[in-house]
C-alpha cells in the first residue's frame, strides 16, 4: 500500500512536471512581454495618424491599439463619459496621450506595451493643469536569495500595488521592465515580503530572511488581540503546525505535551475511534468537577474536538484570571482560544491538499500463558484457598492431549460426537453444550486472536486567497478511523467543512460570514448490553486459553465472545453540528472599534442501539440464542440541540504623545441552549438485518426531555501602558445564569494584573546583547463557575422546585402474565437547596518572560495559586432517617498550587541547517481547604487533603515461612484486616504504630492506626518536549510528553495487575508466575513438579480463587504500590520537502512527503497491558483501549 | 470627543435590552410535587415504582438466602451464623427511602380531586409498601422511630429516640388493616398484584413473627418491654381464620399427583392459575426480566449445599422419623439419596436432587451425582444439591448464564398461611389446627398429621436449645419440610430465638462414597458425613446469642442522633 501510493505520487509529479512547466513560461511571458519589438521604443518614437470627432473614449483607445502595439489598461467605471474631439493628423503616441488627457482629465502609465488609464485627479484644479505623466521604463534585474545566499527560485517580484511582475528562475535570477518610480514587492512563502523602491538602479539583489516569530507578535486574547511584549496575563501560544499532519482523531489528543499546564485524562473507553481526551488546565479546579478550560473557537464557544485539526491556525491556553477573566463565569479554569485559518486580502490563491494513510498497532499488548500452565497455576490458587482445584484432570488430560496433537484421546471422551472435525473442546459431563473456559481444551491466545491492524486516512483540501477587499478560506476535510480489534465494528468518521469570508464594505467595516460543518458517526459494538462497550476488553482477558473458538463442527463458540462482540449488534452515534456565525468590525474612528457577532448552532446526535439474538451450537448441532441476546430490540434517540449566543463589545484605543496607551472595551454576552431530545424502543426486531423501530414488533417505550438554559454577561477591559513599559489592565464581568434562582444568580467578577517590561528600561541597554527582553508580570483575578451546563443534570437547573422526577421507562415489574412492563411511573422527588449559587475561583500569578542571545533562546515562567471557594459540598449529616440525599451547599474550598516552565531554543546554522528545541515542565498540587467532615473520617474529603492522596499500610514482604506467620501473627492482631486465617506467601502488613494491631483505627484523620499516605494518583511534573530539525529539504520532529512522578494503587478487582482473581475472572500473564507457592507441584497442580515448583522468593502474593482470600493481599500497601511515571514519544516526523526548482516547473508552491509516528514508544513502569494513560476502565485497570501506535505515509501539496 | 457620545450610547444599549427573564427558565417536561398527585392515575403511577423492591429469583434471594440458616451452607460459613458479622458503619439513608417516598403521598394526598374508590386500590398498595418496608427494617434492627409523614432538615423528629418494637409492629399491622381495606380482590387485581388475600397473609406472617419474637426472646437482651404475645398470636389467627374461611381465592396447588403436585408447583412460569399463589413475581425473558435460577438448579449449584439437619427433618413416608444415620453406615453417596428418596416424605426428592432424576429435558441429560468435587460455582459441598424450584422442563433449564429463566418467584402462597395459622394457633392456646395441617400432608401422599414424641426423632432431632411441646416441635418440623428454601428459615430462627440450632455445632453433608470420587476426599466426621466446615469452623458456628440476632445501628447515626440506642452488645 504504501509502495503503491509513493509510486503513484512519483508518477503524478513526472507528468505534471512537463504541463506545469511549459504553463509556467507561459505566464512569465504573459506578465512580462519580454521580446515586444516595440519594446526599446519610447512613445515619443511612435507616431500614428489618428482623428475624432465626438467619439467616445473607449472607440479611441481601440483606434489607438489597433493603430500601435500598445494596449489600454482600464477600469471601465473610471472612464468619464467624456467624448473626445481631435483632428486628423500625424503626432507622436505621447502628444496623442497629451491632448485626450486634457480633455477627458485622465493620467496616463506606460509599462512596456500596456498603458494604464485613471483619473487625474489633480486635473479639476483650475490652478493646476490636467497632466500626463508618462513614466519612462527601466529594465532591472538581480538576484533573490535565502539567508544563505542560495537562490531562491520561484520567488514572486511585482510591481507594488499591481499584478504585473515575474518569478525568478531556478538560479534565483529574475529581469523586468518596470516605470521608474515602480516599488518591487518581493515575496516567498515562509519570508518576510520585502518592499524595495528601485531609486535608479538596474541591478537590485534581494536577500530574504525567514518569517520567524518576532517580538511583535500578536496573541490572540479574549475578544481581541495583543501584542505579545504587552500580555500581563499568563497566555501560551501553540501554533496550528504542530498540529497539522498527524494521525490522531482529535485536536485534545494532538494538545498531549505540547503546552505547559495542560492535563490530561482519558475516560474509561481509553483510546477508542474518535477518542477525545479530557482536558484540565492547571490540575483540578472543583471537587465537583466541571473544571476544564472554556474552549473558544473564533471568538465562540465550541467542542475543539469536532474541529478538523488542520483548519487551526493557533491556539491560545489563557491561563491566569486576568488572561481568562473576560469571559468570566464560564472559564474560572482557564480558556483555550482557537484561531482558525483565514485567507488573507490581496493574496493569490492556494489550493492545499493534504492526505495521510496510517496503520495503527496495539502497543503493550500482552500475552496469554499456554493453556497448560494456565490450567496449573489457576488450580494451584484453588487448592491453596476454598474450592479446590478449579479445572478437572480430566480437562487437563484434554488440554495436554490437544497440546500434542492427539486428538484420538479427545475422540474418546464422553458423548463426542464421531463426526466432529475441531479438538478444541469436548461436549460438557451429562450435557448437550460444548464445554468452555475450564472446561475447554484448547490453547490460545485471546489477545492475539483479537488484536489487529487499522487502516486509517485522512484527506483535506483547502482554498484560501484574498482580493482587496474580501479574503476567504475553504477547506473540507475527511477522517476515517477504525480499531485495532479484528472482530467487532469499531470505527469513526468524520466529515468537515469550515469556510471564512470576510470582507471590507468600506475601509472602515468589515463583515465576516463563517459556516462551520461537522459530521461524525461512531460506530462501535455494543455486546448486546451485558455492559459497557469497554466489556469486551474484560472478556478478552478473561477468556481462558482453555476456551476454544470453534467447536467440535466448527461453529465459533458463544464463549470465544466473538459472536458477542461481532454480530450481537452496534450502537451507532451521528452527529452533525451546523454552525452558523456572523460577525460585523465598524471602525467608524480611529482607534473605536465596533464589534458583534451571532453564532447559532445546531447540533443534531441520532443513536440507534441495535441489540441482535446471536446463537450458539449444541452437541447435537442444534442451535440456541444466546441468552443475554433475546430478545432482539432497538433503541433510537434522536436529540437536537440549537445554541447561540452573541458577543457585542467595543473597544476604543488611544495614544497620548505615543506614550500613554490606553485601550477601554466592554461588552455583552448573551447565550441561550434549548436542547430536545427524543426516544424510543421497541423489541423483538422481525429482520435482525434491518434494525429499525419500523421493523420490530414489541410495543414502544418513547421518552422525550427538554430543557433550555441561558446565560447573560456584561464585561469590560482597560489596558493601559506607558512606552510599552509599564502595562496595566484590569477586567470586570457580570454574569447571570439560569442555573440558580432569582436573588443567587448574579455574579460579580474582577480581575487586576500588572507588568513590567525590564528590557525597554535605559538601564538594560548594558545587558541587551545577552538578555534580549525581560518582562515581569503579575495578576489577580477571580472568576465564577455554575458547571458545565452541558453535563450539569436537568434537575440541578431548578435548585428551588420539588420536582416529581417522571420517567418514561418500565418498571421491573409485570401486573399480569404476557401483558409487558407497565410503562412510566412517578418518581420520588429529593431535597432541594434554592440557596445555591456561584462557586468563585480565585488566581493568583506571577510570571517572566525572557529572551537570549538574540531571541534565539527564550523563557516563560509562571507560579500561580488558585483557591476555589463556594464549591458544593456536603452539607452538616443528618440521621439517615430522612432518606434522601441531601442537598448540596457552597461550603467547599479547593486550593491549588503551581508552576509552569517553558523553554525554547531556535538556531539557523549556516548551510540550510536550522533546529528547535522546546521544553516544557508543569507541576500543580491541589489541596482541600475547607470542606464539612467533622469527624475527619478518611472515607470522604477533609480539610488539609491532597487530592489524589493514597492511604495504605506499610508492607514489606511477604509471610516466607509458617514459622514467621505464627511468630508475626502471635504478637500482632491482624484480626481487623480479615477474619480470614494468615498463610505462607501471605503479605505482612506491618504495626507501624506499634499498638500490637494491624488496623485502621477510626478511620480518621487523627486516628488513622497503621494506614499513611503511601502515595499520590495526580500526576506530578508533567513535561513535553519538542524538537525540530531543518536541513536542506528534510525536516525532522518529534515531540515526547511524559509524567515524572505519580502513584497508581491497583484495587483488588485489577486483575490485569493482580493476575489471579476468582477462577473466571483471572488473567493470566507470564509475569504473575511470579508468585508465591511453596508445596510441591503435580501434573495437575503448580508450575513444576515436586519441589521445582517452590517459588518462596516471589513479588506476587500467594494466590486464590476467592475474592475474600485475595483481597486481604490487596489491602492498599507500600510493597505493591506502582509508578504510573512515563514518557511517551507522542509524535515523530521525517518529511521532505521538494526543492523549489522542482516546485517552480511543478508550478507548485510546496510539496512534501513525509513519515509520521504517534505512540512509537512509551516507557512505563507499569505491567504489560496497562497504559500510562488509559489507566481507568470500568471493568477495571487496563481493560480498555490503550494508545495505539500508527505509521503514517502522508503528502500535502500547495498550489 | 464628538464620538464619546456614541461610545456611551453603545454602552447603554446592552444594558437597556438586558433582562432577568432572559435566564429565568422553568422546567419543561418535569412537574413539581405540589401540582401531582391530583388524580388516580398520580398515585398508581407514584406507587407502582415499589413493586420491584419484592423480591426475586436469580443472584441473592430464593434460594440463595437461605444459606443465612441450618438449612444450607456456601464455601465459605456464614457471617451472622458464625458471629463474625462486622458492625455495621455508614448510613442507613437508602433504607429509609422508601418510606420517606410513602409518607410524602400520604403528606399529599390533600391534593386528590378524584373520589376515593378511583383510586383506593393504589392507595391500598401504598399501605402495603409501608408495612413491607418497616417489617423488612423492624425484622433487621428491632426497635425504630416510627415517621408517618415526610422529614425536613431541622425537623425535630430526625432526632427523636427509636420507638419501642410494639409500636412499630401495630402501627404496620395498622397500615395492613387499612391495606386490607382498600385493596382490590385477588379476582379483580391478580395474582401478580397486591390485593386482599396477600394482605391477610401478611398480616399473619407480620402477627406471627411479633408474637413469637416477643415470647421466645422474653428475658433476653431482646426482651420486648410490655410484651403480649398473646396479642399478636390472635391477630394472626383471626387473620388466617378471615383468609381461610371468608370468600377469597386461594388453596392448593393439588392436581392429584401426590409425587409431583410439590415440586412442579415452584417450578412454573406461569402462576396465575393457581390458587395457591397469592401473590408472584413474573419472570419473562421477552421484557428483560429473566434471570438465573434455572441455570443455578439445572446446571449448575452457585456453592448452594444443603444441610443434614435439612433433609434428617423429613419423615419417612409412613409419617414416622426416619434413621438417617442407621442408614448412613450402610448406603453411601448417590445409594444412601436413592434410598431416602424412595423412603421419605416425597417432599425431600423434591428439594434434593437425587441421582437419575431428569435434570434437562431437552437434551436429556439426567442428575449424576453431586458436584462436591466441583469448585467455583459449581461446588456442592454436602451432596445434597438444590432440587427445589427448578424445571427440566423450563426453556431454560440447562442453558448457561444470561438470565434464560423465566421461573415465577412465589412471594406469598397459602400454604405458609396454613403454618402460620398452626403456629399461631398452637401458641395462643394450645390447639393443634390438624385439618389445615392435613391439606398440606395430603397434597404429597403423607399420612395425616401427628404429633409424635421428641424421643422418637433419634439422631433426627433437632435441639431449639429450650424446651417445646411435642406438638409444636410437630409443626415446626412441619413448618421447615413444607417451606423448605422459600427464604422463611433465616426468620423462623430468629424469631423462635433457637441459635441452638447451628451455634456450636457444625452443619454436616451426606455420606461420601470414595468409590464415586477417586480424585477428591473431603473432610468427614466419624460417621463418614461430609464435614465441610472441619477446618474453617473447629468449634462449629460462633453465633453469639446475645448480640447477632439484631444488625448494628450503623455507627454514623447513633453519632448524628445521640437519641438512638445501640443494639444489645454492638
Amino acid at each position: 500500500m504504501k509502495l503503491k501510493s509513493l509510486q503513484l505520487i512519483i508518477m503524478l509529479s513526472k507528468l505534471s512536471l512537463y504541463g506545469v512547466f511549459i504553463q509556467c513560461l507561459f505566464i512569465t511571458v504573459m506578465l512580462a512581454s519580454e521580446g515586444n519589438a516595440q519594446k526599446s521604443k519610447s512613445i515619443n518614437d511612435v507616431y500614428l495618424t489618428v482623428g475624432f470627432e465626438k467619439s467616445a473614449l473607449l472607440d479611441v483607445f481601440k483606434t489607438i491599439e489597433t493603430e500601435t502595439s500598445f494596449e489600454f489598461s482600464y477600469y471601465k467605471k473610471d472612464l468619464p463619459k467624456a467624448t473626445l474631439s481631435l483632428d486628423k493628423s500625424e503626432r507622436s503616441l505621447a502628444e496623442t496621450l497629451y491632448v485626450i488627457a486634457d480633455q477627458a482629465g485622465l493620467r496616463f502609465r506606460r509599462v512596456n506595451d500596456n498603458i494604464f488609464v485613471d483619473i487625474n485627479k489633480k486635473a479639476n484644479k483650475r490652478t493646476q493643469r490636467g497632466v500626463v505623466l508618462v513614466m519612462e521604463d527601466v529594465d532591472i534585474f538581480g538576484k533573490v536569495t535565502d539567508e544563505t545566499n542560495q537562490g531562491l527560485p520561484g520567488a514572486s517580484v511585482v510591481i507594488k500595488g499591481t499584478s504585473i511582475g515575474t518569478t525568478t528562475d531556478i538560479e534565483g535570477n529574475y529581469k523586468l521592465t518596470v516605470p521608474d518610480d515602480a516599488i518591487l514587492s518581493i515575496s516567498y512563502v515562509g519570508y518576510v515580503t520585502q518592499d524595495i523602491e528601485i531609486a535608479g538602479r538596474s541591478e537590485i539583489n534581494v536577500s530574504m530572511s525567514a518569517d520567524i516569530e518576532t517580538l511583535d507578535e500578536l496573541v490572540v486574547i479574549g475578544y481581541g488581540v495583543q501584542k505579545k511584549v504587552n500580555v500581563t496575563g499568563s497566555v501560551d501560544v501553540i501554533a496550528g503546525e504542530i498540529l497539522e499532519n498527524r494521525q490522531s482523531p482529535t485536536v485534545s489528543q494532538l494538545l498531549q505535551g505540547v503546552s505547559p499546564g495542560l492535563t490530561f485524562s482519558i475516560g474509561n473507553n481509553g483510546f477508542s475511534p474518535g477518542a477525545s481526551v479530557d482536558i484540565g488546565l492547571r490540575g483540578t479546579g472543583s471537587i465537583n468537577g466541571g473544571d476544564g478550560p472554556y474552549v473558544v473557537i473564533d471568538g465562540i464557544p465550541g467542542d475543539m474536538n469536532r474541529l478538523n485539526p488542520n483548519d487551526i491556525e493557533s491556539i491560545s491556553v489563557l491561563k491566569d484570571a486576568a488572561a481568562s477573566a473576560i469571559y468570566g463565569a464560564r472559564a474560572p479554569y482557564g480558556v483555550i482560544l482557537i484561531t482558525t485559518k483565514s485567507g488573507s486580502t490581496d493574496e493569490n490563491i492556494t489550493v492545499t491538499y493534504s492526505g495521510i494513510v496510517s496503520r495503527a498497532t496495539p502497543q503493550n499488548l500482552p500475552s496469554m500463558l499456554n493453556s497448560y500452565e494456565h490450567a496449573r497455576a489457576l488450580n494451584e490458587a484453588g487448592v491453596a484457598g476454598a474450592g479446590g482445584r478449579f479445572i478437572d484432570n480430566a480437562t487437563i488430560d484434554n488440554i495436554r492431549a490437544y497440546q500434542a496433537g492427539d486428538y484420538d484421546f479427545i475422540k474418546s471422551t464422553a458423548n463426542f460426537p464421531a463426526d466432529a472435525t475441531h479438538f478444541e473442546t469436548t461436549p460438557r459431563a451429562g450435557g448437550n453444550s460444548w464445554g468452555f473456559n475450564q472446561f475447554g481444551s484448547s490453547n490460545r491466545d485471546w489477545f492475539d486472536e483479537y488484536y489487529g491492524s487499522a487502516l486509517n486516512k485522512k484527506h483535506n483540501l483547502s482554498l484560501q486567497g484574498g482580493s482587496k477587499t474580501t479574503s476567504f478560506y475553504f477547506s473540507t476535510g475527511f477522517f476515517e478511523q477504525e480499531g485495532v480489534l479484528n472482530y467487532g465494528k469499531d470505527t469513526f468518521d468524520r466529515f468537515n467543512i469550515q469556510g471564512k469570508v470576510k470582507t471590507a464594505i468600506t475601509d472602515w467595516w468589515d463583515f465576516t460570514y463563517q459556516p462551520r460543518f461537522s459530521k461524525t458517526k461512531r460506530e462501535l459494538p455494543n455486546m448486546d448490553r451485558q455492559g459497557s462497550y469497554d466489556l469486551i476488553f474484560h472478556q478478552i482477558a478473561r477468556t481462558m486459553p482453555t476456551n476454544a473458538k470453534y467447536d467440535g463442527y466448527g461453529n465459533i463458540m458463544i464463549q470465544s465472545k466473538i459472536p458477542w462482540v461481532n454480530d450481537a449488534g452496534t450502537d451507532i452515534i451521528d452527529i452533525t453540528e451546523n454552525w452558523q456565525t456572523f460577525s460585523t468590525d465598524l471602525r467608524p474612528v480611529k482607534g473605536l472599534n465596533i464589534h458583534s457577532d451571532f453564532a447559532f448552532r445546531v447540533t443534531d446526535q441520532f443513536r440507534s442501539n441495535r441489540e441482535l439474538t446471536v446463537y450458539d451450537h449444541l452437541v447435537d448441532q442444534s442451535i440456541v440464542a444466546s441468552g443475554n441476546t433475546v430478545p432482539s430490540n432497538i433503541t433510537n434517540i434522536h436529540a437536537s440541540n440549537t445554541y447561540w449566543t452573541t458577543n457585542n463589545y467595543i473597544s476604543y484605543d488611544y495614544s497620548l504623545n505615543d506614550a500613554h496607551n490606553f485601550k477601554l472595551l466592554v461588552g455583552t454576552q448573551f447565550e441561550r441552549a434549548n436542547n430536545r431530545n427524543m426516544s424510543a424502543t421497541r423489541l423483538n426486531l422481525l429482520v435482525q438485518d434491518v434494525p429499525s423501530l419500523l421493523t420490530a414488533s414489541g410495543d414502544p417505550t418513547i421518552s422525550e426531555g427538554l430543557h433550555t438554559w441561558a446565560t447573560e454577561g456584561y464585561f469590560g477591559r482597560f489596558t493601559y501602558n506607558y512606552k510599552g513599559k509599564y502595562l496595566l489592565e484590569s477586567n470586570v464581568r457580570y454574569d447571570g445564569t439560569s442555573r440558580f434562582k432569582e436573588g443567587k444568580r448574579w455574579g460579580f467578577f474582577p480581575s487586576f494584573s500588572l507588568g513590567w517590561n525590564l528590557h525597554e528600561e535605559n538601564f538594560w541597554e548594558s545587558i541587551e546583547g545577552v538578555v534580549n527582553t525581560l518582562k515581569i508580570r503579575g495578576s489577580w483575578g477571580e472568576l465564577g463557575n455554575f458547571g458545565n451546563p452541558n453535563t450539569l443534570a436537568k434537575s440541578a437547573f431548578f435548585p428551588d422546585i420539588l420536582l416529581i422526577p417522571l420517567s418514561s421507562g418500565t418498571v421491573n415489574w409485570i401486573f399480569s402474565p404476557g401483558q409487558g412492563r407497565p410503562i412510566g411511573y412517578a418518581g420520588t422527588p429529593g431535597l432541594i437547596n434554592p440557596d445555591v449559587t456561584w462557586e468563585t475561583s480565585r488566581t493568583i500569578n506571577f510570571g517572566l518572560n525572557m529572551s537570549f542571545l538574540q531571541n534565539r533562546l527564550q523563557a516563560d515562567f509562571d507560579v500561580f495559586e488558585r483557591t476555589t471557594f463556594d464549591q458544593l459540598g456536603k452539607v452538616e449529616a443528618q440521621p439517615g432517617v430522612i432518606g434522601t440525599t441531601l442537598p448540596q451547599a457552597n461550603n467547599v474550598t479547593l486550593r491549588s498550587k503551581g508552576w509552569e516552565l517553558s523553554l525554547r531554543w531556535q538556531q539557523k546554522i549556516n548551510d540550510g541547517l536550522s533546529y528547535n528545541i522546546g521544553v516544557n515542565f508543569y507541576d500543580n498540587k491541589s489541596t482541600i481547604v475547607d470542606y464539612l467532615n467533622p469527624t475527619g473520617t478518611l472515607s470522604d474529603h477533609y480539610e488539609g487533603k491532597v487530592l489524589g492522596e493514597i492511604w495504605g499500610y506499610t508492607a514489606n514482604d511477604l509471610y516466607r515461612t509458617q514459622q514467621e506467620v505464627d511468630e508475626y501473627t502471635s504478637t500482632v492482631d491482624l484480626s481487623d484486616l480479615t477474619g480470614l486465617s494468615w498463610n505462607t506467601g501471605d503479605v505482612k502488613y506491618e504495626d507501624t504504630n506499634g499498638d500490637g494491631m494491624v488496623n485502621n483505627g477510626a478511620n480518621t484523620v487523627t486516628d488513622h492506626g497503621d494506614r499513611s499516605v503511601i502515595g499520590n494518583t495526580t500526576p506530578r511534573l508533567q513535561y513535553g518536549i519538542t524538537a525540530s530539525l531543518n536541513f536542506k529539504g528534510f525536516d525532522f520532529s518529534m515531540l515526547w510528553k511524559g509524567v515524572a512522578k505519580r502513584d497508581l494503587w491497583f484495587g483488588s478487582g485489577d486483575n490485569i495487575f493482580w493476575g489471579f482473581r476468582t477462577g473466571n475472572q483471572s488473567s493470566l500473564f507470564p509475569h504473575h508466575l511470579d508468585y508465591f507457592r511453596d508445596t510441591p507441584g503435580d501434573e495437575y497442580t503448580g508450575l513444576a513438579e515436586g519441589d521445582a515448583n517452590f517459588n518462596t522468593g516471589a513479588y506476587f502474593p500467594r494466590p486464590y480463587l476467592n475474592n475474600g482470600q485475595n483481597d486481604k493481599n490487596r489491602i492498599s500497601n507500600t510493597r505493591y504500590l506502582q509508578s504510573g511515571a512515563y514518557i511517551r514519544l507522542q509524535n515523530v516526523q521525517l518529511g521532505y520537502n521538494l526543492p523549489k526548482d522542482v516546485l517552480s516547473k511543478l508550478s507548485l508552491q510546496r510539496v512534501r512527503v513525509y513519515v509520521s509516528g504517534e505512540n512509537l514508544f512509551t516507557f512505563s513502569g507499569l505491567p504489560v497491558g496497562i497504559d500510562p494513560v488509559a489507566v481507568s476502565s470500568s471493568w477495571g485497570t487496563g481493560k480498555t483501549y490503550g494508545a495505539d501506535r500508527i505509521v503514517s505515509l502522508g503528502l500535502t501539496v500547495t498550489y | 470627543m464628538k464620538n464619546l457620545k456614541y461610545i456611551y450610547l453603545t454602552l447603554i444599549l446592552p444594558l437597556i435590552v438586558s433582562c432577568e427573564d432572559f435566564i429565568d427558565i422553568a422546567p419543561q417536561d418535569q412537574i413539581a410535587a405540589s401540582s401531582f398527585f391530583k388524580t388516580a392515575t398520580d398515585i398508581e403511577n407514584y406507587v407502582k415504582k415499589y413493586y420491584p423492591a419484592f423480591p426475586t429469583h436469580g443472584s441473592a434471594t430464593q434460594p440463595y438466602s437461605e444459606s443465612a440458616s441450618d438449612n444450607m451452607i456456601l464455601a465459605v460459613p456464614n457471617a451472622v451464623l458464625n458471629g463474625n458479622r462486622a458492625p455495621r458503619t455508614g448510613q442507613w439513608t437508602n433504607e429509609w427511602s422508601n418510606i420517606r417516598s410513602i409518607n410524602i403521598l400520604f403528606d399529599n394526598l390533600g391534593n386528590v380531586t378524584d373520589e376515593l374508590n378511583l383510586y383506593k386500590h393504589f392507595l391500598g398498595e401504598a399501605h402495603f409498601f409501608k408495612a413491607w418496608f418497616y417489617f423488612d427494617m423492624l425484622s433487621t434492627y428491632g426497635d425504630l422511630p416510627w415517621y408517618s409523614s415526610e422529614i425536613n432538615i431541622g425537623d425535630e423528629e430526625l432526632f427523636k429516640a427509636r420507638d419501642p418494637r410494639t409500636l412499630v409492629a401495630d402501627s404496620i399491622l395498622l397500615n395492613l388493616d387499612k391495606a386490607i381495606e382498600y385493596l382490590d380482590l385477588r379476582s379483580t387485581a391478580g395474582n401478580s398484584r397486591l390485593n386482599k388475600e396477600v394482605a391477610l397473609a401478611f398480616k399473619t406472617r407480620v402477627a406471627l413473627f411479633e408474637g413469637t419474637w416477643q415470647k421466645y426472646h422474653a428475658g433476653t437482651e431482646f426482651a420486648t418491654s410490655g410484651s403480649n404475645p398473646d396479642k399478636y398470636f390472635q391477630i394472626a389467627v383471626d387473620a388466617s381464620e378471615e383468609l381461610i374461611n371468608g370468600g377469597y381465592t386461594k388453596g392448593l396447588y393439588n392436581t392429584g399427583n401426590p409425587d409431583t403436585d410439590y415440586y412442579d408447583l415452584f417450578g412454573q412460569d406461569n402462576m396465575s392459575g393457581f390458587d395457591e399463589v397469592l401473590l408472584y413475581r413474573i419472570a419473562s425473558t421477552g421484557d428483560q426480566l429473566g434471570h438465573e435460577l434455572q441455570f443455578y438448579t439445572t446446571r449448575r449449584t452457585r456453592q448452594m449445599s444443603l444441610t443434614w439437619s435439612l433433609v434428617t427433618s423429613y419423615l419417612g413416608n409412613d409419617g414416622n422419623p426416619y434413621d438417617y444415620l442407621g442408614l448412613a453406615s450402610t448406603a453411601k453417596g448417590n445409594d444412601f439419596l436413592t434410598q431416602i428418596a424412595a423412603d421419605c416424605d416425597p417432599r425431600l426428592k423434591a428439594t434434593v436432587w437425587i441421582p437419575g432424576d431428569l435434570r434437562v429435558a431437552s437434551s436429556n441429560e439426567f442428575f449424576d451425582k453431586p458436584f462436591i468435587d466441583q469448585g467455583a460455582e459449581n461446588l456442592n459441598a454436602t451432596g445434597f444439591q438444590v432440587k427445589k424450584f427448578s424445571n427440566p422442563n423450563s426453556s431454560a433449564a440447562g442453558t448457561d448464564f444470561g438470565g434464560n429463566s423465566q421461573t415465577g418467584r412465589i412471594i406469598f402462597r397459602y400454604g405458609e398461611v396454613l403454618l402460620n395459622y398452626a403456629e399461631a394457633l398452637y401458641e395462643l392456646n394450645g390447639t393443634v389446627a390438624t385439618t389445615e395441617l392435613n391439606m398440606l400432608r395430603t397434597r404429597v401422599g403423607m399420612p395425616d398429621f401427628s404429633v409424635i414424641p421428641q424421643a422418637s426423632y433419634g439422631t433426627n432431632l433437632v435441639d431449639y436449645g429450650y424446651s417445646v411441646s411435642d406438638a409444636l416441635y410437630a409443626i415446626r418440623n412441619e413448618r421447615r419440610v413444607e417451606l423448605a428454601l422459600e427464604g422463611n428459615r433465616v426468620d423462623d430462627y430468629r424469631r423462635w430465638a433457637a441459635h441452638k440450632l447451628f451455634q456450636g455445632k457444625r452443619p454436616l453433608g451426606y455420606p461420601y462414597d470414595a468409590t464415586e470420587f477417586p480424585d477428591y476426599t473431603p473432610p468427614m466426621d466419624a460417621n463418614g458425613l461430609i464435614d465441610y466446615y472441619q477446618t474453617a469452623l473447629p468449634n462449629g458456628f460462633g453465633f453469639r446469642e446475645d448480640q447477632d440476632y439484631l444488625t448494628s445501628i450503623p455507627e454514623d447515626e447513633i453519632t448524628l442522633n445521640p437519641n438512638l440506642d445501640q443494639n444489645p452488645n454492638w
